[in-house]
């Protein structure tokens, strides 16, 4: 190793709207919520004795802080070409965004004088001013940074570059890409607004309507989702113990689960029908059949075989495998797009 | 090799040889020849038959032992020649590394440059526009004031908060100038840091090449960052990363005309 590459660390980067990934070339591998709190006041900035607080610490004590998921569909929120948001928060998101970036890159515990170079996985579809926004809230932390597709990452860390098809579920977007052996265009990617996010509030809803009186915050919604997300008809039974008026209480919500996790199938099966059929015709069975799932919201149980179940029966077919892990296959695959990058070409960006 | 052998191959050369005065050399302009003694030729030739023997571990009719002894010698030949071009083309990677070496000393000469005039930079304090908000508010609320008919205590309250407010706004501004221009010296520091870095490797490279080598004397190839040429998918990867270059090439133009 030269010393050039022993001075040098990859990052790769997965900027979620729920949570942030990061893989380095150092062997670290972290994952923190994408939220950043800010003492709400003089008490609380006394009690936490810090001006900023990240992930974890941010759900723990976020009673006493402004908090901010600076991310929206995948992007720094206020940040696209056709948003009504005013400038403040705007700049209030650009802020958070900055410091969300520079802590996920202290977490890769990179050596002081070491040089970061970054490439950082965007929705398939984010528009112009998104990725401009990206690559501004991290060029002040990092010394060299790349913007890519995230799908793209994906296929790209499990090498492979052509006849598949890549889904993507994070809580702001499910991205998809069809991979032919050269540079995905805008019309081999496709983003959908309905993900993680959705189903969280399909479920609260259903719950609601469901167990009338039952009381629940986003993080209790949250939690039972990440336990015991499923698809599955043979599911165990899910039960949760909820405040009712007041008192805790036992209440089943297998079914509103079961639904509110199928209702993201549909809208994918739509959307590959469209990336298969306007494929090579020649191809297109290949590509049915090479269907990778990954992102967090790919870790509901059954998903993966509910989707080649809806595929058989919508498109005449289709097989969905599961990737490796898939909280980190974004930025695997970011790291590896880093690592594989001539060194040339880092320095023509720094 | 037998004495029978060796004399038909002596007498072989013989006759293929073309016989030459010292003298009629000199005149056609030689002043060196090359001299291989027979005993050379029959070393190389044993050379040739041992390790075909050996190789193939088992006896041979006459034609088969002429064709792999020929092989084996052409092998032989083939592999010197293949250390020459490999010697030729370290001579070339010599060349690149010198070009490289005055690459980067421009590139330190130029970063060093643009540090130097970062670092003469002074933060501004606000100036002008602070001063001259702080005045056009002052003035407007003594009017205002005076028109409501409020006493000079609080005109000059008033007054004293909206001072108070500006001065904090200058000096958050101040700070957010300097920790801005701190970051793009840092940043500049690490870039020197490792052209630095990157000259004394170039420099240590090229003292290891300044001999010229012999056939004995190959070092390795450095290895490299980048996708592996072994890689079965190498040409469709690097078509990949140079798009994937040009793109954020392009984004950088773009957010830098903003």
């Amino acid at each position: 190793m030269t010393n050039e590459e022993k001075d040098t660390i990859y990052i790769g980067m997965d900027l979620g709207t729920s949570r942030t990934a990061i893989a380095a070339s150092n062997g670290v591998r972290e994952c923190v919520p994408s939220l950043i709190g800010y003492p709400k006041d003089v008490v609380s900035h006394k009690l936490l004795k810090r001006d900023v607080l990240y992930g974890d610490d941010v759900i723990k004590h976020r009673l006493s802080l402004n908090v901010y998921r600076p991310l929206e569909h995948g992007c720094i929120k206020g940040t696209g070409d056709h948003v009504d948001i005013d400038d403040a928060a705007v700049e209030a998101n650009m802020d958070a965004a900055h410091a969300l970036v520079k802590h996920a890159i202290e977490l890769a515990r990179p050596p002081a004088d070491a040089l970061v170079h970054c490439v950082i996985g965007a929705p398939a579809e984010a528009e112009m001013n998104n990725k401009k926004a990206l690559l501004k809230a991290a060029q002040e932390v990092i010394d060299s940074v790349m913007i890519c597709s995230e799908p793209f990452a994906v296929a790209y860390g499990m090498d492979v570059l052509t006849d598949a098809l890549v889904i993507d579920i994070g809580a702001g977007t499910t991205d998809m890409c069809r991979m032919h052996g050269t540079m995905p265009a805008a019309e081999d990617q496709s983003t959908l607004g309905h993900a993680g996010d959705a189903i969280d509030i399909l479920l609260a809803k259903l719950i609601r309507k469901a167990h009338p009186g039952i009381d629940f915050s986003d993080q209790m919604l949250t939690l039972a989702k990440e336990q015991f997300a499923t698809v599955l008809a043979s599911a165990d039974p899910i039960k949760v113990t909820w405040p009712k008026k007041g008192k805790p209480t036992e209440i089943d919500i297998t079914d509103q689960m079961r639904e509110a996790c199928h209702s993201v199938v549909p809208p994918i099966v739509d959307s590959l029908a469209g990336l298969v059929a306007s494929f090579d015709p020649e191809f297109q069975a290949v590509l049915r059949s090479n269907v990778l799932l990954g992102g967090g919201g790919s870790q509901i149980r059954g998903l993966a075989g509910a989707i080649s179940a809806y595929m058989d029966e919508h498109l005449g077919g289709g097989n969905v495998t599961q990737v490796d892990e898939v909280v980190y296959a974004g930025a695997n695959g970011a790291l590896k797009i880093a690592q594989d990058m001539p060194p040339e070409y880092w320095e023509q960006l720094s | 090799m037998s004495r029978s052998l060796a004399r038909n191959i002596y007498h072989l050369m013989r006759t293929a040889s073309r016989r030459t005065t010292v003298e009629s050399l000199k005149k056609d302009g030689r002043k060196h020849v090359s001299v291989l003694k027979f005993r050379d030729i029959e070393q190389l030739i044993s050379q040739a038959v041992e390790n075909t023997l050996r190789r193939r571990g088992m006896a041979l009719n006459g034609h088969e032992l002429h064709e792999e002894v020929k092989l084996e010698f052409l092998a032989l030949m083939h592999e010197r020649d293949t250390l020459q071009a490999t010697v030729n083309e370290l001579v070339n990677e010599k060349q690149a590394l010198e070009d490289n070496k005055i690459r980067l000393d421009k590139a330190l000469v130029a970063t060093a440059d643009q540090y130097e005039q970062e670092r003469s930079v002074e933060v501004s304090e606000g100036g002008a526009e602070f001063d001259s908000l702080s005045s056009k508010l002052e003035t407007s609320l003594r009017e205002l004031l005076s028109k409501a008919d409020r006493g000079s205590a609080l005109s000059d309250r008033a007054i004293g908060l909206v001072t108070q407010a500006i001065a904090e706004q200058r000096e958050m501004a101040v700070e957010k100038s300097r920790v801005t221009h701190e970051a793009r010296l840092q940043k500049l520091q690490r870039r020197m840091h490792r052209l630095k870095r990157k000259l004394q490797e170039t420099e240590d490279m090229l003292q290891r090449a300044q001999f010229e080598p012999t056939l004995s004397e190959i070092p390795g190839q450095p290895v490299r960052a980048g996708v592996r040429t072994a890689d079965p998918a190498y040409q469709t990867k690097k078509e990949l990363l140079s798009e994937i270059f040009k793109l954020n090439v392009e984004l950088r133009e773009i957010l830098n005309k903003d």
